[in-house]
């Protein structure tokens, strides 16, 4: 027995320094693995069958500067583009995985791409296995492509070694200033999952030296529906999320050319966004009421307009007001009339206030013939640092 | 060599002092850091899964059993001071003419105790493998993880009482203060119009009662106190310390809940596996300190289901070797007993959906365990007004 006791602590030892290296037994070094910073989803015939073709961007570790070796080239060369195709997303990613020499790892993806095409087929089966897998992240930036989604992996503008890291910064840059919505894969499920409402997403444009920022992508469940312009956007990202959205340039209220033949413009910036909105019932359905208060800067003028005077003022909000009420105007035609997704959160709101009356109804056929109105109200508050 | 030295030390001390008394705030975070283990991680789904966006009152719900509950099983200890569990339910169910009936009847309720307690606290380890094997370490064998963690019980069960109360006082602060910041800092996703509306109506009353049954099961925990009922000190604050010990999980809980339902709506978590951990996921914290805060929470959440299954396999075995008779020799007993919960969590449940309803079915025993049955001992108890309080003092002022 007084054996055993000396050999106890010893073995309890090892117990415990096991139960530290338990991590250790799926343990693969940062070098064996290859890791995805992008990956991009399109459809293909292949073989007369209709096959989901998967692209991904891997860096190059040894070509980026810094990390030492022959690097210093920078661009393309500094990043892989590999596709490949399958029945599923998964049995795609298996494919891609035999043609490389280490395991492929998606904790790193940042972007994820899907084309129009697929988009408007249909989300689900893409959704179903992105939701399913425990490495993708739920801050990443899910985007639409209008043309196959590979191309936006194989941009490339040069201002960043590894080219998606430049679509990532456009949109984190934008989102911090208020230009682009912050719509991660994680928002779109929660819009998406809510009866309330319905899901966008970044539409992103690209050429092969250049990368855009193209308005949004409007769902109807995991159906891509309609796409909004820039303009209409910024509006949307007012009424819902309070974002400040893009600069709005109108023609001078006071005179209409500047010299004859060539328009006269002016430029406001959106410094600030109060909004309120109240849902209400109206007749037998509801209505969304939307104040948006705008504070602007004006930071181009080429008006006769002399803003030491209080009249400049009220003629430039005015003109300015009307610019936004009649864009939200073309917005709700174009978002509830034409494609009737509820991307504002509608229902949430409704819901949220009137839930009794919520829960008989079915929002989706609700919500076409509910009112939606948004009145803008205009304040400039500084000119800039020239008066008149 | 050194515990071969110590040990007959602390069997000397042992027979001559009065045995270990915890003290209030150690009752307390006994208490809590034993309730709070895996229900975190599904209970956002499993109140909303039932009441949608009120599922929240159900958390209060819980909490008011819960209350209840340590209410029950701290005054029938009160009675019986310095008694465990195995000790005092052969005084309130035999008679004093017929020695042998006590022993007799308890024989089977301390046996089902027993293996109650084997029970959970092989699920408790099988759904924290599930966890780590799905979320995290993905090639690593369930066995390894349920094994060492099981491992790690078992050395745990081989201590004092005195070891397992500061295991479970310091462990408490090391999930408290994490969980707590992760769950605040959750709110910057918070929508408020996914809660509303605040009050529910009619129909949803019921829904909640209905959500609030697996939210007690995630209450479970303080019945332990029954077996530590002997370490106790007598103190009339301790009622109020272990009520607190409830509510520590249950303010954690409510935060939980509530981040997880202002994040992602009812309809959201309703989809997600483990919504807690999503939760974390979606978090950012502003300063990118750190920018992926599961492998903190996950971290800190071992901690958490070491103290729930060390805790239950330490009453397990305790309750056993009691009832056995052998409390100074229970050494191969325990090992033993391991690994009947060791082949118990590796065969329970196939897969993740036979794993959770076998977790519901235990907890619905427990709540069997863990609130009727010492309430009705204790009715007992009052009825044959058996009730020890302040005999010790007596005695010892007899006696000197």
């Amino acid at each position: 027995m007084k054996r055993v006791r000396a050999v106890l602590p010893f073995l309890l030892f090892i117990v415990l320094m096991s139960t530290v290296t338990a991590g250790c037994w799926d343990r693969r070094e940062l070098e064996e693995r290859t890791s995805v910073v992008a990956m991009s989803i399109d459809r293909v015939d292949e073989k007369e069958q209709s096959l989901v073709k998967i692209s991904v961007q891997i860096p190059i570790p040894i070509k980026i500067v810094g990390s030492g070796g022959g690097g210093g080239e920078g661009g393309k060369s500094a990043v892989k583009v590999m596709s490949a195709t399958g029945y599923s997303m998964a049995d795609a990613m298996r494919n891609l995985q035999q043609r490389l020499n280490q395991q492929l790892f998606y904790g790193h993806t940042r972007v994820v791409a899907i084309s129009e095409a697929v988009a408007r087929e249909d989300l689900s089966a893409i959704v179903d296995s992105l939701r399913r897998s425990p490495q993708m992240r739920r801050l990443l930036w899910m985007v639409i492509t209008p043309q196959e989604a590979v191309k936006l992996l194989e941009a490339d503008p040069k201002l960043e070694q590894i080219p998606i890291v430049y679509v990532m910064d456009l949109m984190e840059n934008g989102s911090k200033s208020g230009i682009v919505p912050d719509i991660t894969l994680g928002r779109w499920f929660i819009d998406r999952s809510s009866s309330g409402s319905d899901a966008m997403a970044n539409y992103i444009q690209s050429t092969p030296r250049e990368v855009k920022w193209h308005g949004l992508a409007l769902f109807n469940d995991d159906k891509m529906v309609g796409h909004l312009e820039e303009d209409l956007s910024w509006v949307l990202m007012q009424v819902k999320n309070k974002q400040i959205g893009g600069d709005v340039t109108i023609s001078c209220p006071q005179n209409a050319s500047r010299v004859d033949g060539i328009g006269a413009y002016l430029t406001a910036h959106p410094k600030k966004v109060h909004v309120k909105t109240t849902v209400a019932p109206y007749q037998n359905t509801f209505k969304m009421t939307v104040d948006v208060m705008v504070e602007d800067d004006i930071v181009e003028s080429m008006c006769n307009a002399d803003f030491s005077k209080e009249e400049s003022y009220r003629l430039v909000e005015k003109a300015l007001a009307a610019e936004m009420n009649s864009r939200a105007q073309k917005m709700i035609e174009k978002v509830q009339g034409e494609y009737g997704v509820d991307v504002f959160g509608m229902g949430n709101k409704v819901r949220a206030n009137y839930m009794k009356q919520f829960e008989q109804l079915d929002w989706k056929k609700e919500f076409p013939k509910t009112k939606i109105e948004v009145r803008y109200t205009v304040e400039v508050r500084r000119v800039g640092m020239k008066m008149q | 060599m050194t515990s071969g030295k110590q040990n007959p030390k602390r069997k000397k001390n042992k027979t001559n002092s009065s045995p270990y008394k915890m003290t209030v705030q150690q009752a307390m975070s006994l208490n809590a850091s034993t309730i709070i283990g895996v229900g975190v991680l599904t209970l956002p789904r499993s109140v909303t899964d039932a009441g949608h966006q009120f599922g929240w009152y159900s958390v209060l719900l819980g909490l008011l059993y819960g209350v209840l509950g340590i209410f029950v099983v701290v005054k029938l200890g009160a009675r019986f001071p310095g008694k465990t569990f195995v000790e005092f339910s052969s005084e309130i169910l035999g008679s004093q003419k017929v020695k042998w009936l006590g022993p007799v009847i308890r024989f089977p309720l301390i046996l089902i105790y027993s293996l109650y307690w084997a029970l959970v606290c092989s699920l408790v380890a099988r759904i924290f493998g599930e966890v780590v094997v799905t979320a995290v370490l993905t090639n690593t064998p369930l066995e390894v993880i349920v094994g060492t963690m099981l491992l790690l019980c078992l050395y745990l069960a081989w201590h004092d009482v005195e070891v397992v109360t500061r295991v479970n006082e310091v462990l408490l602060i090391i999930i408290v203060i994490p969980v707590l910041f992760i769950s605040l800092s959750a709110y910057q996703n918070a929508q408020m119009e996914f809660i509303m509306p605040l009050v529910p109506y009619d129909g949803y009353w019921f829904q909640l009662l209905q959500g609030s049954l697996p939210v007690m099961t995630s209450f479970l925990g303080f019945e332990c106190m029954l077996m530590f009922n002997k370490h106790l000190q007598e103190d009339r604050k301790m009622m109020r310390y272990q009520i607190y010990g409830i509510l520590v999980p249950g303010v954690l809980y409510l935060l939980i809940v509530i981040a997880g339902i202002m994040a992602f709506g009812y309809e959201e978590l309703s989809r997600q596996a483990w919504p807690t951990l999503e939760l974390i996921k979606s978090v950012n914290v502003p300063g990118l300190i750190l920018e992926r805060l599961e492998a903190v929470f996950l971290g800190v959440w071992v901690a958490a289901v070491f103290t729930t299954a060390g805790t239950w396999f330490y009453c397990a075995n305790w309750t056993l070797s009691e009832l056995i008779g052998r409390p100074h020799k229970r050494r191969w007993i325990t090992v033993a007993y391991v690994l009947l919960i060791y082949l118990l969590a590796m065969r329970l449940g196939g897969n993740v959906q036979e794993l959770f309803r076998t977790t519901d079915y235990a907890g619905y025993g427990g709540i069997v365990l863990a609130f009727v049955i010492p309430g009705l001992l204790l009715l007992i108890a009052m009825a044959r007004k058996l009730d020890h309080r302040g005999e010790k003092e007596e005695e010892s002022r007899e006696a000197s």
